[in-house]
């Protein structure tokens, strides 16, 4: 009876504890974890037209936020470009939004020749990266998407040629 | 016995439905993943209290190791007393800094402290300033804007 009722005490204690931490990781968690759905935002292009994040959906999406006073973010720029003409055929779209007014924005990206979508803002953009998980406010910051819309990995700070391979590679459809 | 059956057959796998995968979001995966740690901006660039020293303002940065704050970035202005003017900033010789894309600036590492003629004896002061810097690992923080007062 005794082991029983301790037994029944335990199991008890089991639930309030699992309860309790399921009850903290909501608490805690503001924004989605990796593997988690991604939030869906709205944001201004290039093209002065509002765009959402879910128009990507069906692409391994890479979303890149930047800036045109953020050297670092200019300097990993090419790779993007040169990464979005090479593997659009096996599915990946990259984004880049820059934390910037648009005049900058276009005529930096006429002279770096960018070759995906943009969007530009300011205190949205800043917004777009607290709802997708940035923990610093600093550029660059990118974030990888599955084609369903999970969140696969956060990046702050410049990609180089083999870290963009080794994030991209194990994600992308074999032709 | 049956608690016993019970709490193998559904506390303990609810423990690890809720706990892998925190645990996993905190360590190996989690929110922040980045590729390396960097630093909150108030820990890469320490802003000292507005200090009034030989008639004249200090504002100062403790810059962390590996970052830098731009000079052309730099920006002051007064907020209180209204109507009195900042005279010019005085501030020391800073590093080149070769960019592709913007040429030759002047950076602040280690240490950073600016001073201005203090616009009146015995008087509160509050002052804007707005600063931005990088960290050479390759990550750029917005401009920060932050009102100092010597209260």
């Amino acid at each position: 009876m005794k082991l029983r009722f301790a037994s029944a005490l335990l199991a008890l204690g089991l639930l309030s504890l699992a309860a309790g931490f399921g009850a903290y990781r909501w608490w805690q968690s503001g924004v989605p974890g990796s593997g988690e759905r991604r939030p869906d935002f709205t944001l201004h292009g290039l093209d002065g037209q509002p765009h959402q994040l879910s128009e990507w959906d069906g692409k391994l999406l890479l979303v890149n936020f930047w800036a045109t006073w953020c050297a670092p973010c200019l300097k990993e720029i090419p790779l993007l470009v040169q990464t979005q003409q090479r593997l659009a055929p096996q599915g990946l779209q990259i984004v880049g939004i820059a934390m910037d007014q648009v005049e900058p924005v276009r005529a930096f990206s006429g002279r770096l020749g960018i070759n995906y979508p943009l969007l530009v803002g300011e205190a949205e953009v800043a917004r777009a990266m607290d709802a997708l998980g940035d923990e610093l406010g600093a550029l660059p910051f990118s974030v990888l998407i599955s084609p369903d819309g999970k969140i696969l990995r956060r990046i702050s700070g410049a990609l180089g040629e083999d870290e963009l391979e080794d994030l991209l590679g194990p994600h992308l459809q074999i032709q | 016995m049956l608690s016993i059956r019970f709490a193998l057959r559904f506390a303990l796998p609810l423990i690890a439905m809720l706990a892998v995968p925190a645990a996993a979001e905190t360590s190996l995966f989690g929110k922040s993943d980045a590729k390396q740690d960097f630093l909150p901006v108030d820990q890469a660039f320490e802003l000292q209290p507005l200090e009034l020293r030989h008639g004249r303002l200090l504002v100062g940065w403790r810059i962390a190791k590996d970052y830098y704050l731009y000079r052309h970035r730099l920006k002051f202005s007064l907020v209180s007393p209204a109507g009195a003017t900042l005279g010019e900033p005085s501030l020391p010789a800073g590093e080149k800094h070769m960019d592709e894309h913007f040429g030759e600036t002047e950076v602040y590492r280690d240490l950073l402290e600016v001073s201005f003629p203090a616009p009146a004896a015995n008087t509160p002061v509050q002052l804007k300033v707005v600063y931005q810097g990088c960290a050479d690992a390759g990550l750029c923080y917005p401009p920060q804007t932050r009102t100092l007062d010597n209260r």
